[in-house]
């Protein structure tokens, strides 16, 4: 029955509620580029997220994956909602952006190799009928520095299968740090955050199919993986060191997000400079309700 | 039915399950010029870009949710309204800073700057927009414009259904490049009187021969987000913090323009997100 008001959401919470703190470090030095989007899937302090096994087989990713926030079921006959969240990063740090995630789905391949041998990225068994994920493209071994097209083959909120092309300007580009996505603009310093890009009126992805590569693809030592992510929300921080909060319920338009019974969070970041090396704690405040 | 309450908010997007989370991640076809309002239709990524019809006065044609360029959105279950909640926009590209409009892009024509008076057909606004609503005009370059400033006007039905209304002279810039506003401004001042159109009727070629092509586009705006700081997300509550909860008819054609502080090319995501009651 969800939420059916916010004095029901506030009784709930303080009744079913669950704060859900996390720490990720981000001293590793993988920033790349200003406002270029990384993933905190390696950073997680409690258990460090792996990619999964190179040129492998597809997986499912659950709140029991190894860098997913450490969530508790909801209640019986409940579904868990996203009520708000709230962060701080360190006064030596910088401001950013961080966009929280549920990672359902991910296959990791040699760069400039396409994967899918084991069969296609497929969401559809954990969201909702019509529902679309969005492609992440990350880098998960440094990478060269060449850009080429790819081609992604997938199926849209109507499961009919499309396709859409990243088509770089140039054909040189950065060298790849782990954990920052690939960029879907000319490889030098405009970025977008790196949701590979949709054809027609195509909302978002249920299943990467597969991925296309031109022919003479340079295969270097570095590695790619895709993911298929839910979009759940986000927070800006714009001063280091000032905590900043999101309230879903009683704020921002009201609009809780139901997540999957085992999700398995995560985040963006969009950082403000080239060295945001620090720590960035919070909470998620997540609300069982029937 | 409408929201009458913001816990029917709460309620559609936890009992009924009738919020939308739109997503988009959009960079601009073109970079922008400081201060010159730009149109977003062409810029590529999620969802995918936009284009025109054929050139030509004839060629009108409505624009709805089905349109490659639009944000795709489920309409309103039978017997509900869907309204705006909120939007939230990043932008991620050095010093691209300004405002981002949402709208829902009604209906265009594809025209050439020195498009030949004559009837316009097949922009017409009245299949979306309730009795008593008006659309406002905005003209982007789809082509660069020659270094000539052209004048025009254009005829129109307006919100109240009156015919034979008539714009003021409009100057077309000299040397405008493509998205961006083929005029001085944003929105097309109405004669007077008036606060918007329903359908765009005629086009009367006062003077220039330049060369080029802009658009003339029926357009409903409905949220405004300013983007002050890079890479920091902006939010916009319609429903507690600015209270606007814009219709979002069946089949909007739901879209960006952006007013720019400066000349870059402008790399941006959100959502936008509508529920309905």
């Amino acid at each position: 029955m969800g939420i059916p008001s916010i004095a029901a959401g506030q009784d709930d919470m303080v009744k079913y509620g669950q704060r859900v703190p996390f720490t990720f470090n981000y001293t590793t030095g993988n920033w790349g580029n200003t406002f270029a989007a990384h993933s905190a899937w390696t950073m997680n302090l409690n258990v460090a997220g792996a990619f999964p096994t190179l040129d492998g087989a597809p997986r499912i990713c659950t709140s029991a994956t190894p860098g997913a926030l450490r969530v508790q079921a909801p209640l019986a006959g409940s579904s868990l909602y996203v009520v708000g969240f709230d962060v701080e990063v360190p006064s030596t740090s910088t401001g950013m952006t961080l966009v929280l995630l549920d990672r359902i789905c991910d296959i990791q391949a040699t760069e400039g190799a396409a994967p899918f041998a084991s069969g296609a990225l497929d969401a559809t068994s954990k969201i909702a009928a019509g529902e679309t994920c969005v492609c992440l493209t990350e880098v998960s071994a440094t990478t060269s520095t060449s850009v080429y097209a790819t081609q992604y083959n997938y199926t849209n909120q109507a499961n009919a299968a499309n396709n859409s092309t990243y088509s770089p300007k140039t054909t040189t580009g950065f060298a790849g740090l782990v954990g920052q996505l690939m960029s879907y603009s000319d490889g030098s310093q405009t970025y977008t955050p790196s949701y590979a890009p949709l054809s027609g009126t195509d909302a978002g992805m249920r299943t990467l199919t597969s991925i296309t590569l031109p022919s003479g693809s340079v295969v270097a030592p570095g590695a790619i993986t895709y993911s298929l992510c839910r979009v759940i929300n986000t927070i800006s921080i714009p001063n280091a060191g000032t905590p900043e909060c999101r309230d879903f319920l009683t704020q921002n338009g009201g609009t809780p997000i139901k997540l999957r019974d085992d999700p398995c969070l995560t985040f963006l970041i969009l950082p403000q400079s080239t060295a945001p090396d620090g720590v960035f704690n919070g909470y998620v405040n997540l609300l069982s309700a029937p | 039915m409408g929201f009458t309450g913001f816990d029917q908010v709460i309620n559609a997007w936890t009992v009924t399950l009738t919020g939308q989370k739109l997503l988009f991640s959009k960079i601009s076809a073109t970079a922008s010029v400081a201060n010159i309002p730009m149109d977003h239709w062409k810029a590529t990524g999620m969802p995918a870009a936009g284009a025109y019809g054929t050139v030509g006065k004839a060629n009108g044609r409505v624009t709805t949710s089905s349109t490659t360029g639009s944000m795709p959105f489920t309409n309103a279950p039978g017997g509900t309204t869907c309204n705006l909640i909120a939007e939230e926009a990043t932008v991620i590209t050095t010093s691209a800073t300004g405002s981002l409009i949402l709208v829902d892009f009604i209906a265009d024509v594809l025209l050439d700057y020195s498009e030949t008076t004559g009837t316009i057909v097949g922009v017409d606004a009245t299949s979306r927009l309730p009795s008593g609503a008006g659309a406002q005009l905005w003209l982007p370059v789809v082509t660069g414009f020659s270094a000539v400033a052209n004048t025009w006007t254009f005829g129109y039905t307006n919100q109240a259904g009156v015919s034979s209304r008539t714009t003021p002279t409009i100057t077309g810039v000299a040397s405008r490049a493509a998205d961006k506003s083929a005029t001085a401004g944003l929105w097309t001042a109405l004669q007077a009187g008036d606060t918007g159109i329903r359908t765009l009727d005629t086009i009367t070629h006062a003077t220039g021969a330049g060369t080029g092509q802009f658009a003339a586009k029926l357009v409903r705006p409905l949220g405004t987000v300013p983007i002050g700081t890079i890479g920091l997300c902006v939010s916009r509550d319609f429903v507690v913090e600015l209270p606007n909860m814009e219709r979002i008819y069946d089949n909007s054609c739901l879209g960006f323009l952006w007013l720019p502080t400066g000349a870059q090319t402008p790399s941006f995501f959100g959502e936008v997100r509508v529920a309905s009651n």
